[in-house]
């Protein structure tokens, strides 16, 4: 080892002393600094019914930046926690009267102060304002979602259960298909009952005869179809010997019956399409169930209006059927 | 027997080491005239050479631990608390338990001739303090470069997350445990007088294991 001189020895102590103080008083005034003790700040206290995961030191972050530092946590007279923050007063200005403040808890890494300024318009938030503290906690909604759950689930028991209103909709929903496919049809879902349907049938049959009846009687058509329709014309007075009017008016009396039929058969055609409809029933039964109804009121408007007409025919012009003998309606 | 001998020197090692202390921190009046020139020889002839070789020990030391870190931190998504770690491993407990088994073996121990010397107490000292803050300084700013690279955008976080460990109790058990270290290192050699190496040594580390216990206690219990 060379030997130094006194001065070298003296330049060199000298350096490495004051190398050793320069460092312990920059790391104190460093650590000072990122303390924030050399700026000015406000105070701002958050209250919150619970501020587990909070702690002395952490940061309040606006955007993810670091605004301010706990402080100090303490419990209030009121029973909730008043979170102290130091906010230095260059950080201040984004702070608003209206800002938000949440407190949120996650499932791993540690727990986070964020402010939030939606209105950055707003007058600046006061030194020693306080203001509420949102919770937003990961864990927390878990007794919630199970609760939850188990309320649907109980919810699910009691539509599935074997007495439940579901069940017994679709109990219903299941005579209803049956007598779908039965040989009456539609008919009977809408009659409710089969000896309804076969009225109805029988004075569609009745009707059907009646108007050849007529057709023969008036016009002198001769139909190529049933016996017993001729064997009805043949007992009717001819219409020779009526008078022109009565002619006309029985003329449009046939002209509107024909159109009731075809408002019949219109309502027969609608008879098929209910047919689809009812099918719908199980995905949309009470949609089905008012278009039922609706169409169930229009046939007897149409069977009303059929009867009546009938009626008027057997007024104006006297027939040979039994005049007792009308359309039954269900 | 055994213990009562253990218990013996132990006493008589810790009276020595209270000797050199209150020699060290005398008044000048009581001390010898000659002990500031021979500190400062100590000083600038012992110190010095050994800091090259420190510091890049130090620092090879410091980027395996911060590599390690980072990269574990980045593989779980926690790049965020990768930095408090470091400067809670590296800077707190590490580095000065590091730099003061060094300067211990380095400067205070091989020399036991003049084992009662002031001026190679304060050698030790000085040099167990400078090293911890070179070392602790060296160590945050690879720290920084290691995971913010050159760029200057994450100062202020930076320095944000070193105030948020650093608080007042934290500075002050750092403090202290630095200044016990340092005095450990310094006085350690007077009560290693009658010691052989391997029994130096064994002592050295106790002392300064029961020194960092004591300081991890404070902080973290």
């Amino acid at each position: 080892m060379t030997v130094l001189t006194d001065e070298q020895v003296g330049r060199r102590a000298k350096f490495l002393i004051g190398l050793t103080a320069l460092l312990l008083v920059g790391a104190i005034v460093f650590i000072l600094h990122a303390r924030g003790a050399f700026e000015s700040s406000q105070r701002l206290t958050l209250v919150t019914d619970d501020s587990e995961g909070a702690t002395v030191g952490m940061s309040l972050t606006f955007a993810g930046f670091q605004l301010g530092r706990v402080t100090r946590i303490r419990l209030g007279e009121d029973g909730n926690a008043h979170i102290e923050v130091d906010i230095p007063q260059s950080e201040a200005h984004w702070l608003k009267v209206s800002s938000v403040f949440t407190l949120e808890r996650n499932l791993l890494g540690g727990t986070k102060l964020k402010a939030y300024s939606g209105i950055l318009e707003d007058p600046l938030l006061p030194d020693g304002a306080v203001r509420p503290l949102l919770r937003g906690d990961a864990t927390a909604d878990i007794p919630k979602v199970a609760g939850t759950a188990r309320e649907l689930l109980e919810n699910l028991q009691t539509l599935t259960g074997s007495n439940s209103p579901l069940v017994r909709s679709l109990e219903a929903i299941e005579v209803a298909s049956q007598r779908l496919a039965s040989n009456r049809g539609a008919l009977a879902v809408l009659m409710g009952n089969t000896q309804g349907a076969d009225q109805l049938q029988e004075a569609i049959g009745d009707l059907q005869q009646l108007i050849a009846a007529t057709n023969e009687k008036v016009l002198g058509l001769r139909p190529s179809s049933t016996n017993s329709s001729t064997t009805a014309s043949a007992s009717i007075v001819g219409p020779a010997d009526a008078p022109t009017s009565t002619l006309e008016s029985v003329n449009k009396t046939i002209q509107a019956t024909e159109a009731t039929l075809r408002k019949a058969q219109e309502s027969l055609t609608k008879l098929d399409a209910v047919l689809d409809d009812t099918k719908a029933i199980t995905r949309n039964v009470r949609a089905a169930s008012q278009d039922l109804e609706l169409l169930r009121y229009e046939v007897e408007a149409s069977l009303r209006t059929a009867d009546e007409l009938m009626r008027d025919v057997q007024r104006v012009w006297p027939l040979s059927q039994d005049p007792e003998k009308g359309l039954a309606l269900p | 027997m055994m213990q009562l001998n253990w218990l013996h020197q132990t006493g008589h090692a810790s009276l020595e080491m209270a000797k050199l202390f209150v020699r060290m921190f005398a008044l000048p009046t009581y001390q010898d005239a000659r002990s500031w020139p021979a500190a400062q020889r100590a000083i600038a002839e012992r110190c010095l050479p050994v800091l090259p070789g420190f510091l890049f020990l130090s620092s090879l030391l410091s980027l395996v631990i911060i590599r390690i870190v980072t990269v574990t931190a980045q593989s779980y998504g926690l790049s965020e608390f990768a930095l408090e770690v470091l400067v809670r491993t590296l800077v707190l407990e590490l580095l000065p338990l590091y730099s003061a088994i060094l300067v211990a073996l380095r400067i205070s121990l091989p020399d036991r001739t003049n084992h009662t010397d002031i001026a190679q107490a304060w050698a030790g000292l000085l040099a167990s303090l400078l090293f911890t803050g070179l070392a602790s300084l060296l160590a945050a700013t690879l720290a920084y470069l290691m995971v913010y690279g050159l760029s200057p955008w994450g100062l202020a976080s930076y320095i944000g997350a070193i105030g948020k460990i650093f608080t007042p109790a934290m500075s002050f058990i750092f403090l202290l445990k630095t200044l016990a270290f340092s005095l450990a290192v310094a006085l350690l050699p007077a009560g290693l007088a009658k010691a052989n190496e391997l029994q130096a040594f064994t002592r050295l580390i106790a002392l300064l294991l029961l020194v960092e216990v004591v300081s991890l206690v404070g902080n973290y219990a």
